[in-house]
């Protein structure tokens, strides 16, 4: 029976692998260079058809040029503020790498891919980047993963924006999805998929994406059909569907540059009707073989040409003609051979019926090299595809591998001496020894039964966790009711509560108001308040400095009284005095004479303090000559012979008003002091300079000089006394003082003072 | 005999003058006037050779009596006797007519000759006041101009060949006072332009040309 199944299915094609075959030709290649070409650099147009561009270029055997586009694009991507042009390529890249077998290059272009698709908004990148990932699962063989990440590819699909690029995006998400369900035999998941991307290639009216969906449909119902072979209805749908192809096909020839999936739906839709049919479909069955063959040598895929190779030889062999059966097998073998991508599935048939063939023929020989040959090939595969289900048992394994070898090198060295000592017993140990090879072959065939159930235990597992995800999902709708319901509660009260709510606001609003307008009437009053205080403040101020006025006023007028009694008075009375005296000594002899003499100039002495005291208190000339005079003879009166005085008036019109005058004497005598008296100066420049707008004063000695920030309190109080004084004048002073230079003070006040 | 009156706002003082100088031979003390009104009556009345004026009156700065007494009575000659020794003030007696100018701590010799010498028709000034007009004589004559450091500062770069605004960059102040010291240099040196101030400050070592 096992056999028979095996029969059966021989040369039946799988999808597995399809989809990786991205378009190809050159016409298309073409078609990409000239678009990407008129796009301009950096442009969110050029980097969506580098992407299309180097896929085309990569299998157009252009690998190098198409890591290089991409390459570039993705540098000047990098740099976009938008992301998902950097996803987008970074996912093409990871899916080259992969093809290319650079495992550690493509996880990193993975890497950068995901990376950049969290910073984008688009999901559509972010599915891309997500199908991207599932694409790269599924050939790993982590399909469980890729499964996750196709679903999440498709969620975001669905939120996506419409753009021209989704459906296909979507459709491929469809079949990827489509393919491993029909793996897992996940029949009603492979169907609904394999629906979708049926309607989304409708929809795009993609007559090359039709072909396809068609194809994948009818595919399914055909694994259907063979699992469940009593149900014709599964086995009429697989060949409505696969007609459809066929029917689509021819119908859109021109549409459809590169038909490599044509003689795929051939070959299984011959072997449908060779298989399931009555032989009065045998015709058909020969036909639609054929036509895969021709096409199959078309588009140059092995796989296709052997495997119609081996339904035709199947018809030989029913028709009883070996011979003919014999030359489609061995040209199916030459072509596997000449190629390296092969379905071992297939090449197990061609090697197994090759040797039923040699068998029948009793050409023993040649049937033990088939089956050795098929023997080696299935070890391969079974090894393949044990490596990464059942390591466990892969120890296991060996041990019964090596012990089988044992046997068959025992076998074969028993064989031999046979051989040469019996020849006529060469049938009985042949026979022998294919049982015991069929014996191996069925243990190897319950190994791979295990290693299946465990496949659907794992299925199963997924299926229990899609459950909970259902369970999970009813729960949140029963919760979203309850919300919804919590929600009409929420509004009812809240209708309720609105009228209420608005006169509440109203009054709130009214209140408002009302403290608004307090709060701006006080805040005026302040105001005003604040103003009437600052009025009082500089009426204050205004009185003070009257009374300052005043008050210096009152004290200059009061040393100009004594001054004037102090020179006059005291002045003549102590020159009379002296007159009188002298006259006196004239009179007089002897010693009181010269004693008398003495007196005489003490008194001349007198007066000349009497005339520095009466200066200091008021310059008398100040008033009578002007502030040049009064500063001329001030000069003299201070100068010595270690200190010379210099004043100048340059530009001077004697405009000053007399209180202007006294003030500015009074500054310069103090400064003129402070020099003298802390600097030890040797010369002292005085200079006053009238201008159009106002009067510079600078009074400039050579003096110690001090550094300014070091004033000590009587030298800070004095310069404070100053500068009030110029502040008197509304004038501004300035204080340069170079250690052993010397110090320059110069302030200046305005005219046109009132 | 030389006629004289006296004036001033000190009793001693007149006091004592006047016998001092009614003991010399040919003098003769008319009448002593504390104030200017006195003064303007005796006048009238009387010829007086010579007037010895105070300043200070009791009613009157009498440096302003100076012109008027010239010139109703041309024959009197006034000598200022006053306290003051500043050269502002002698200085505007003498402009206004004064004959001479004694100061009022001067001997008694020094006054008798003053009388004299002015009564013969010359001037006369006491050994002081010669000392404060000779002082004042030789400040004037001083004609190296003090100049004070910023203007020195203003010259040296502008001896450079510097404009007002190069000038005003480098010292960091305004054009606008550049201006100002270049009018004031001007005036102190007394020339026209500054170039020429320039010249004068080289050649009296204000400035050096290596600067």
């Amino acid at each position: 029976m096992s056999r028979q199944l095996v029969g059966l299915n021989k040369f039946l094609l799988t999808l597995l692998l399809l989809f990786s075959v991205f378009v190809r030709g050159q016409e298309v290649l073409t078609n990409y260079e000239k678009q990407y070409n008129k796009t301009i650099a950096n442009s969110p147009e050029r980097f969506e058809i580098a992407g299309k561009y180097a896929q085309a270029l990569f299998f157009n055997a252009q690998q190098e040029k198409a890591f290089r586009v991409l390459n570039q694009n993705i540098h000047l991507a990098e740099k976009n503020r938008d992301a998902k042009n950097a996803a987008y390529l970074y996912a093409i890249l990871a899916m080259n790498y992969r093809l290319e077998e650079n495992q550690s290059a493509s996880k990193f272009a993975l890497e950068k891919a995901k990376l950049y698709s969290k910073q984008t908004s688009s999901n559509e990148i972010k599915g891309y980047v997500k199908y991207c990932e599932g694409w790269l699962n599924v050939r790993d063989h982590q399909e469980a993963k890729a499964v996750q990440n196709f679903l999440d590819a498709s969620n975001f699909y669905e939120k996506a924006n419409a753009s021209p690029t989704l459906l296909a995006r979507t459709s491929s998400v469809y079949k990827e999805l489509t393919s491993i369900y029909s793996n897992w035999d996940e029949y009603e998941l492979q169907e609904k998929y394999s629906r979708l991307s049926l309607e989304i290639a409708l929809k795009q009216n993609n007559p090359n994406s039709i072909f396809e969906a068609y194809m994948v449909v009818g595919n399914l119902y055909e694994q259907q059909f063979i699992l469940n072979q009593k149900n014709i209805y599964l086995r009429d749908l697989a060949e409505k569907y696969y007609t459809f192809a066929i029917e689509t096909y021819n119908k859109n020839k021109n549409d459809i540059p590169f038909p490599s999936n044509l003689s795929f739906v051939a070959n299984n839709l011959a072997n449908l009707y060779l298989h399931f049919y009555p032989k009065n479909y045998r015709e058909k069955a020969i036909t639609y073989a054929e036509l895969a063959k021709n096409v199959g040598y078309e588009t140059g895929q092995t796989n296709h040409i052997a495997s119609a190779y081996g339904l035709l030889a199947e018809i030989a062999i029913e028709n009883n003609d070996t011979k003919t059966a014999k030359d489609y097998l061995l040209s199916s073998l030459k072509e596997v051979n000449n190629s390296t991508l092969v379905d071992s599935q297939i090449v197990l048939s061609i090697y197994q019926s090759l040797t039923n063939i040699y068998e029948t023929e009793g050409n023993y020989k040649e049937a033990l090299r088939y089956h050795k040959m098929f023997m080696h090939t299935f070890k391969s595969v079974y090894n393949q595809e044990k490596l990464q289900i059942s390591k466990r048992l892969e120890a296991q394994f060996d041990k019964e591998r090596q012990q089988q070898q044992m046997i068959r090198l025992e076998l074969e060295s028993d064989k031999k001496e046979q051989q040469i000592k019996l020849m006529h017993s060469l049938g009985i140990q042949q026979k022998q020894d294919l049982e015991n090879i069929k014996l191996s072959e069925e243990f190897q065939k319950k190994q791979l039964k295990l290693s299946y159930l465990e496949a659907d235990k794992k299925n199963q597992e997924l299926t229990i966790s899609q459950q909970n995800l259902r369970l999970s999902k009813l729960e949140n709708k029963t919760r979203k009711q309850e919300l919804s319901q919590y929600i009409q509660n929420l509004n009812y009260k809240d209708k309720l509560n609105k009228y209420y709510f608005a006169s509440i606001l109203f009054c709130i609003v009214l209140l408002g108001l009302l403290l608004y307008i307090l709060t701006q009437r006080n805040k005026r009053l302040k105001q005003r308040e604040e103003l009437h205080s600052l009025e009082l403040e500089k009426e204050r101020q205004n009185s003070k400095i009257s009374t300052l006025t005043a008050l210096l006023e009152g004290q200059e007028q009061e040393r100009a009284r004594l001054a004037r009694d102090l020179h006059d008075g005291l002045g003549g009375l102590l020159s009379g005095t002296k007159i009188q005296l002298s006259h006196l000594n004239e009179k007089i002899e002897g010693e009181t004479k010269s004693d008398m003499e003495k007196s005489i100039n003490q008194l001349d002495g007198a007066v000349d303090e009497l005339r520095r005291v009466a200066h200091n208190l008021m310059p008398d000339l100040l008033l009578k000559y002007g502030l040049e005079e009064a500063l001329k003879e001030y000069a003299i009166r201070v100068s010595n012979p270690n200190l010379e005085i210099d004043v100048q008036f340059l530009s001077y019109k004697n405009s000053l008003h007399q209180e202007q005058e006294l003030l500015v004497y009074r500054i310069i005598q103090e400064l003129v002091n402070n020099a003298i008296k802390h600097a030890n100066a040797s010369q002292i420049i005085i200079q006053f300079v009238e201008d159009e707008k106002q009067y510079t004063v600078t009074v400039e000695d050579d003096g110690k000089g001090f550094d300014i920030k070091q004033l000590n309190q009587s030298q800070s109080a004095g310069l404070h006394n100053i500068q009030s004084r110029v502040e008197f004048l509304k004038g501004q002073i300035q204080v340069n003082s170079e250690i052993n230079l010397g110090t320059s003070i110069e302030f200046h006040f305005p005219k046109n003072l009132s | 005999m030389i006629k004289i009156a006296l004036t001033d706002d000190h009793p001693l003082l007149l006091e004592g003058l006047k016998n001092i100088l009614n003991n010399q031979e040919q003098l003769e003390v008319i009448g002593c006037y504390s104030n200017s009104t006195d003064l303007q009556n005796a006048l009238i009345n009387n010829h007086i050779d010579i007037l010895l004026l105070d300043i200070n009156l009791a009613d009157y700065n009498s440096i302003e009596l100076i012109s008027p007494l010239k010139k109703n009575y041309p024959e009197t000659k006034i000598i200022m006797l006053s306290v003051h020794n500043e050269y502002a003030v002698i200085n505007s007696c003498i402009n206004e007519g004064a004959s001479g100018y004694i100061q009022k701590n001067a001997s008694v010799d020094e006054i008798l000759d003053g009388i004299n010498t002015v009564n013969k028709g010359n001037k006369f000034l006491c050994s002081q006041t010669k000392i404060v007009l000779d002082k004042k004589e030789k400040d004037g004559l001083n004609t190296i101009p003090k100049l004070t450091r910023r203007e020195k500062e203003v010259l040296a770069v502008a001896a450079l060949g510097l404009t007002t605004q190069q000038i005003a960059d480098k010292l960091f102040i305004s054009t606008h006072t550049v201006d100002s010291h270049r009018k004031n240099l001007i005036e102190k040196f007394k020339t026209v332009n500054l170039s020429s101030a320039i010249s004068l400050a080289l050649e009296y070592g204000i400035i050096s040309k290596t600067q």
